[in-house]
């Protein structure tokens, strides 16, 4: 029998609903576990001991009472510090907004409050969700539960942190570029970034409108979409979330899928020898389910890169333009120089961006995912790197860093379809390297399927 | 070590640009890395936007900018096709 702590999340709501263990001895481990960890993986920025053990003893007597629970009734979560909750600090990461207090409580906070959630506190991450590695100059970085001299990997650092640590069953990211995706990658956990309009984000922070996505990062692909299944769905309140069919319980079999994968260009250039054996591997484990496997015509994707990041910046530069005017020394000097980036880019040129963003989308449908049901390539180049190695500052290797980490997660970002990251068997030093799995627009089945498919296999 | 910039004429008028769009948009003098970010940011936007061939040569005269959301919201409610 597992500890009560490495059980899945899954796990977990089933022996509470069993009673084979109360939300209030579950919630005191991971309280314990936290707070023992802390010094070393900085994963929390704010735990909330008191209020988690009275929400978990609440949930005891609910359960004890006979009343309905919800699909995750009494388990401990944290969250990206970046989601409002009525009454609340959500500071972002940030010196900024270190103190604000939010008026509502964003939409998936509350469907995973009336789901049974436990929260346990707020999780580091990038200054403004700003960065792949996740630094941060005002919290310090969350480090990788695998290696701690390695980046925990952002913006989402202490999602991964925690979920990777076993401390928490399962996290709310947030991906713009990557930055639910990477942090999976780096901490050796499940990450899944749905379909651009899948989730609401109101009350999450804001980066770039055109391109946040929130969604979780958990211990297994089955608890990442129960999680995803969860927090989908219309939101009044965001008016570009969309009305699609939910996530389907009854998944395409993997003997009827066609996967692609790719065995040259972009997607396999300079591998860490550890991660193009994976990405073997997975191919190796998808054939033997019975997929077929196709060879993908990709069109360029270079540009692509750049793309992300000039929609990201420009959208971010708008949103901090009063602060970055006002308080420019509140801000860390890599985000402040990433911020400014988005003044080198005429208004023109950001509108041809978003016209290229719409253009491209039709076109990789029609190249690509007419051919394929889904595209698995790696998530990351490289395993996690180790933390000094790519703390650059502002440097003019700012970029080139930036790049290095993101390029292969930020083609789907563009692309807006959904994404899910799957770890790897540990490799060098416990490192896990992991493969990404894309699929057309508001089919997250399709990557689950295969993801769990992966899981089984390793 | 000399500075790259002062060897560089080019390299120097654009920073000297992006140095006064900081001032005149945000109202003070770069900080550090600032004005390095926006000459290298619209030199990238030049090479990777306008420049692009993403849509493979079509003409995007009549394409507007929010043609992702529609072909997005199409797509959820699945009455046709991106």
């Amino acid at each position: 029998m597992t500890e009560p702590l490495d059980w899945t999340l899954i796990e977990a709501a089933a022996a509470i609903r069993a009673g084979d263990i109360s939300s209030a001895e579950l919630t005191d481990l991971a309280i314990q576990r936290a707070e023992a960890l802390q010094t070393k993986l900085n994963s929390f920025i704010a735990l909330e001991p008191e209020a988690a053990r009275s929400a978990a003893k609440a949930a005891d007597e609910a359960l004890a009472s006979g009343r309905a629970v919800g699909p995750i009734h009494g388990v401990p979560l944290s969250h990206k510090d970046m989601y409002d909750r009525a009454g609340a600090i959500t500071g972002c990461g940030s010196k900024i907004r270190a103190h604000e207090v939010a008026a509502h409580t964003a939409t998936v906070i509350e469907r995973l409050d009336e789901a049974g959630q436990i929260h346990l506190g707020r999780l580091n991450m990038s200054e403004f969700a700003m960065g792949p590695t996740g630094f941060n100059a005002h919290h310090g970085r969350a480090s990788n539960p695998l290696d701690p001299a390695r980046i925990a990997g952002g913006s989402s650092s202490g999602s991964g942190s925690a979920v990777g640590s076993n401390t928490i069953f399962a996290a709310l990211g947030s991906d713009t570029g990557g930055s639910i995706r990477l942090p999976a990658a780096c901490c050796g956990v499940v990450g899944l970034k749905p379909t651009q309009g899948r989730v609401s984000r109101f009350g999450a922070m804001p980066l770039s409108h055109s391109l946040d996505c929130v969604g979780p990062l958990a211990r297994s692909v089955a608890d990442a979409k129960l999680i995803t299944r969860i927090i989908a769905g219309p939101d009044g309140r965001d008016g570009a979330c969309l009305d699609a069919p939910p996530i389907g319980a009854e998944a395409p079999a993997v003997a009827d899928l066609t996967v692609a994968i790719p065995d040259a260009g972009f997607f396999v250039e300079d591998l860490a020898p550890e991660v193009a054996a994976f990405l073997a591997d997975a191919e190796a484990i998808l054939t033997g389910a019975g997929a077929r496997i196709v060879r993908p015509k990709l069109p360029p994707l270079d540009d692509v890169i750049e793309l992300t990041n000039l929609i990201a910046m420009t959208e971010a530069g708008a949103i901090h333009l009063d602060t970055m005017r006002e308080r420019p020394e509140d801000y860390g000097e890599q985000v402040r120089a990433r911020l400014i980036q988005g003044l080198g880019v005429p208004a023109p040129v950001y509108l041809r961006a978003m016209q290229i963003k719409g253009v491209f989308l039709r076109r990789f449908l029609a190249e690509v995912l007419t051919e394929c049901d889904a595209v698995v390539t790696p998530t990351m180049p490289m395993l996690p790197p180790v933390s000094a190695e790519v703390e650059v500052g502002a440097s003019e290797a700012m970029t080139r860093v930036m790049v290095s980490i993101s390029k292969f997660t930020r083609v789907f970002s563009f692309l807006g379809l959904p994404t899910l990251a799957v770890p790897g068997p540990a490799t060098t030093g416990g490192l896990k390297p992991s493969v990404q799995i894309a699929a057309a627009p508001f089919r997250e089945d399709i990557t689950c399927t295969l993801g769990e498919a992966i899981e089984r296999g390793l | 070590m000399s500075d790259p910039a002062k060897s560089d004429p080019a390299k120097s008028d654009s920073l000297a640009d992006a140095s006064r769009l900081i001032k005149t948009t945000m109202g003070r003098e770069p900080l550090i890395g600032e004005a390095n970010a926006v000459a290298a940011q619209a030199d990238r936007a030049l090479r990777h936007c306008v420049m692009s061939d993403l849509c493979a040569g079509q003409d995007l005269f009549h394409v507007e900018p929010d043609a992702y959301g529609a072909a997005m919201a199409r797509i959820a409610t699945r009455t046709g096709d991106a």
